[in-house]
C-alpha cells in the first residue's frame, strides 16, 4: 500500500471503530468487550483486503444485531436495552426527574382540593408519566416503534398544551372562555419548566439511537 | 434467490450455525479471522463480524476456550479451541442431526 492508502485505511478504520463502539453500546459489558476487541483483531488481520470493512467485516450494526440475538440466546428471551445505552440512560434519566414530581402530584390529589384543580394536576403530569413507562420496559426488537410512537405522542401533547395556553391568555382577561375551560390549561411554567426539558431528552435519546434498534426487522447472521 | 428462500437458508444457518463452529473447532484451533473467513466461504455467515458474539456466548458458556498465540510467531492473536464440555455438545448434535438429515433427505427424495 503507498503512504496515501495507507492513511486513507488507517482513517477508514477509525470511523468504522468509531460506528462500532456506538453499535455495540446496545450490549451488556462483557458481551460488548469480547466481541469488540474480537473484531479489532480482524480489523489488523484484514489490513491486506482491499474491500471496505463494512463490506469485508460487515455492518457494525449487522453485528451489534448478531450480539443482541446471541444474548437473547443466553437469556432465553428478548431483553431489554442496557441501561449503559446513552438512549436509554437518557430515558431513565427523564423518569428519574419527572417520577418524583408526578407522585408529589399525585399525593396533592389527597388533599381537599376542588375537582377541577385535581383535573388540572393529572394533566400536568399524567401524560409524561404514562408515556415514559413503555419506553423504559420495551424489548430491544419493539424499543424504537414504542419509543418514537410515545415521543411523537408526547410531542403532540406539548403542542397541544402550548398552543392552547397562547390562545387563552391572547384572549386576554377576562377570557371569553368558559370557566371549565381552564381545566384544559397547563400552564407556561408547568411546560418550559418540565415539559420542555423532558421532551428534549427523549428526543435525545431517539436521535442518538444506534442504527441496530432503528433497523425494522430481524435480519440473518 | 427469492425472498421465501433466502428466509428459510437464514433460519437453517442459524439453528446450524453454532454446531458448525464447533465443528471446525473440533478439526483444529482457530482464531477470529480464519474462522470467519472459512464459515463464511461456505455460505455460512453473511458476514464475517456477526461470528464474534456467537464465539463470546460460546466461551461464556464454557463450549470454547481461548488463548493468546506465542508473540514470538508473530502478531499476538487470541486462539479459540474446544472444551470438553463443547466436544459434548458436537456429539449431542451429531447424533441427533444425522437421522435427523436422513428423515429430511429422504421425504425431500420422495416428495413429487
Amino acid at each position: 500500500m503507498t503512504p496515501t492508502t495507507l492513511h486513507d485505511r488507517a482513517a477508514e478504520q477509525r470511523d468504522y471503530v468509531k460506528v462500532l463502539n456506538k453499535e455495540l453500546a446496545v450490549l451488556p459489558p462483557a458481551l460488548r468487550e469480547d466481541t469488540f476487541r474480537d473484531v479489532n483483531e480482524h480489523l489488523e488481520d484484514a489490513q491486506d483486503d482491499p474491500r471496505p470493512f463494512s463490506e469485508s467485516i460487515g455492518a457494525p450494526s449487522d453485528i451489534a444485531r448478531s450480539g443482541l440475538e446471541q444474548n437473547d440466546l443466553t437469556a432465553g428471551k428478548v431483553v431489554r436495552p442496557p441501561a449503559s445505552l446513552l438512549s436509554k440512560r437518557l430515558q431513565l434519566l427523564t423518569a428519574a426527574i419527572y417520577t418524583p414530581l408526578t407522585i408529589v402530584a399525585l399525593l396533592g390529589l389527597t388533599q381537599v382540593v376542588p375537582v377541577g384543580f385535581r383535573f388540572s394536576i393529572l394533566l400536568q403530569f399524567i401524560p409524561l408519566f404514562v408515556l415514559i413507562i413503555p419506553q423504559l420496559f420495551a424489548r430491544w426488537t419493539s424499543w424504537w416503534p414504542i419509543s418514537l410512537l410515545c415521543t411523537a405522542l408526547y410531542v403532540g401533547y406539548f403542542i397541544a398544551a402550548l398552543s392552547f395556553v397562547t390562545v387563552f391568555f391572547a384572549a386576554g382577561w377576562p377570557t371569553p372562555f368558559p370557566a371549565v375551560v381552564t381545566r384544559f390549561l397547563v400552564g407556561w411554567q408547568t411546560l418550559l419548566v418540565i415539559h420542555a426539558p423532558a421532551l428534549a431528552l427523549l428526543v435525545t435519546a431517539l436521535v442518538r439511537a444506534p442504527a441496530v434498534l432503528r433497523a425494522r426487522t430481524r435480519r440473518g447472521a | 434467490m427469492s425472498n421465501d428462500e433466502d428466509k428459510i437458508l437464514t433460519n437453517l444457518r442459524k439453528g446450524v450455525l453454532e454446531f458448525s463452529v464447533l465443528a471446525a473447532l473440533a478439526k483444529e484451533r482457530g482464531y477470529g479471522r480464519n474462522l470467519a473467513h472459512s464459515l463464511s466461504e461456505r455460505g455460512l455467515i453473511a458476514s464475517e463480524g456477526t461470528l464474534y458474539p456467537l464465539l463470546s456466548r460460546l466461551r461464556s458458556t464454557g463450549l470454547v476456550d481461548t488463548e493468546l498465540s506465542d508473540p514470538a510467531d508473530g502478531r499476538q492473536r487470541r486462539y479459540y479451541t474446544l472444551t470438553p464440555a463443547g466436544r459434548a455438545r458436537l456429539d449431542g448434535f451429531r447424533a441427533a442431526w444425522v437421522p435427523l438429515r436422513d428423515t429430511v433427505d429422504e421425504l425431500l427424495e420422495t416428495t413429487p
